[in-house]
């Protein structure tokens, strides 16, 4: 069975986890841009972290035989420093041009304040302008349920945004609903303590189906591991679910979000209406 | 985590009886480690001036929800353990 990690800091992580990966079946991985550990000093620095995860990790990446791709942005949490954030805006079009890179992402909120907004509001405007993908990063914790509403209701009273091309990821129990409802894909992260379990996610998979949606382990500096992924799908196949659905969730569901981007070059297995045919729950025509 | 009464899209191939079997012992230990964190919280020093923490409160109103709660439990939680809308 081929996977997709559709979202993992491959810059925090060692040569032997791609080597994990490879060996665990992943064919390509996704690196949105995103908060180091601590803030960086200018704007110099953002371009030299873009110029690593455009040119250095796809190296790395492919001697393990997998595809790196990036999303690039500036971060929520630095975005609360305007005027940093807009140095940044400025060259990010540069890097969307590279041949890896598949949108902009993971933009969103942090502490859900008034500049990380307007930061938000300015590069779903970037993305507009430029036929972007977006991948969105709803906040951690206690912020997560009113971080999430902000940007729903921004994004559905703005008008003139394909559902379809927007992934709000670290959902969770609380903000599925919402996310779903309004048609956007929705993103899963097994995380140990602050988010997902492997097992609350295919709980979520039983609940709302498996279209539209993606599941993660956003691998970073922090308590993680890229190996929960495979735990989850481990999880799916105890449960007696059939390993086309798994594969789907896995495989297919990242090619039908992320292919969207001409630039993405693995291919579902088969159509999207046959592969979700009786597992989804997306009531409009899919 | 339903929104409408919306049954489950994909419903699990096993039977209640066959998923308690798997999962009793995983609810079990996560039972028991809150509770031996919430005792050796209560045995440090200074345990008084924690008492009201509102965290506590929360975790007492997460226990409700497990215990009373059908269906939605993690969601419920998770809506309750966030800051209120804003």
């Amino acid at each position: 069975m081929k996977v997709i990690e559709p979202h993992i800091h491959m810059i925090a992580r060692t040569t032997q986890d791609y080597e994990r990966m490879a060996r665990m079946h992943t064919v390509a991985c996704c690196e949105p841009a995103f908060w180091a550990g601590y803030d960086r000093t200018s704007a110099q620095a953002f371009y030299d972290y873009f110029t690593h995860i455009t040119k250095f990790e796809p190296t790395r990446a492919a001697q393990y035989l997998i595809q790196h791709y990036a999303w690039i942005c500036i971060n929520p949490k630095e975005a609360d420093n305007l005027a940093l954030a807009r140095e940044v805006i400025a060259f990010i079009p540069e890097f969307l041009d590279k041949p890896t890179v598949l949108g902009i992402g993971e933009i969103g909120l942090n502490r859900n304040t008034r500049n990380e907004m307007a930061v938000f509001q300015e590069q779903v405007e970037l993305a507009l302008a430029r036929n972007q993908l977006i991948w969105i990063h709803t906040p951690h914790l206690k912020d997560k349920l009113n971080g999430t509403r902000m940007m729903l209701d921004y994004l559905k009273g703005r008008g003139g945004v394909d559902p379809e091309r927007v992934c709000f990821d670290h959902a969770e129990e609380h903000t599925l609903g919402m996310i779903r409802n309004a048609g956007f894909w929705a993103a899963m992260t097994i995380y140990p303590i602050t988010k997902n379990s492997p097992g609350r996610v295919v709980d979520a998979l039983e609940v709302w189906g498996i279209d539209h949606m993606l599941v993660d382990a956003s691998g970073d500096w922090g308590p993680s591991d890229p190996g929960t992924l495979h735990d989850a799908i481990f999880e799916m196949r105890r449960r007696g679910h059939a390993d086309a659905r798994i594969e789907t969730v896995f495989y297919n569901n990242p090619c039908y979000f992320l292919g969207q981007c001409p630039k993405f070059k693995p291919a579902p297995l088969l159509p999207r209406e046959k592969a979700w045919a009786g597992a989804a729950r997306t009531r409009r025509p899919i | 985590m339903l929104q409408d009464d919306t049954p489950p899209v994909l419903p699990p191939p096993r039977s209640a009886r066959e998923l308690l079997d798997m999962y009793f012992l995983d609810m079990r230990s996560a039972l028991v480690e809150t509770a031996a964190a919430w005792d050796r919280i209560e045995r440090a020093a200074g345990a008084e001036e924690i008492e009201a923490d509102p965290r506590l409160d929360k975790l007492r109103a997460a226990l409700e929800i497990i215990a009373r709660g059908r269906g939605d439990r993690a969601a419920c939680i998770l809506t309750a353990l966030s800051d209120p809308p804003l």
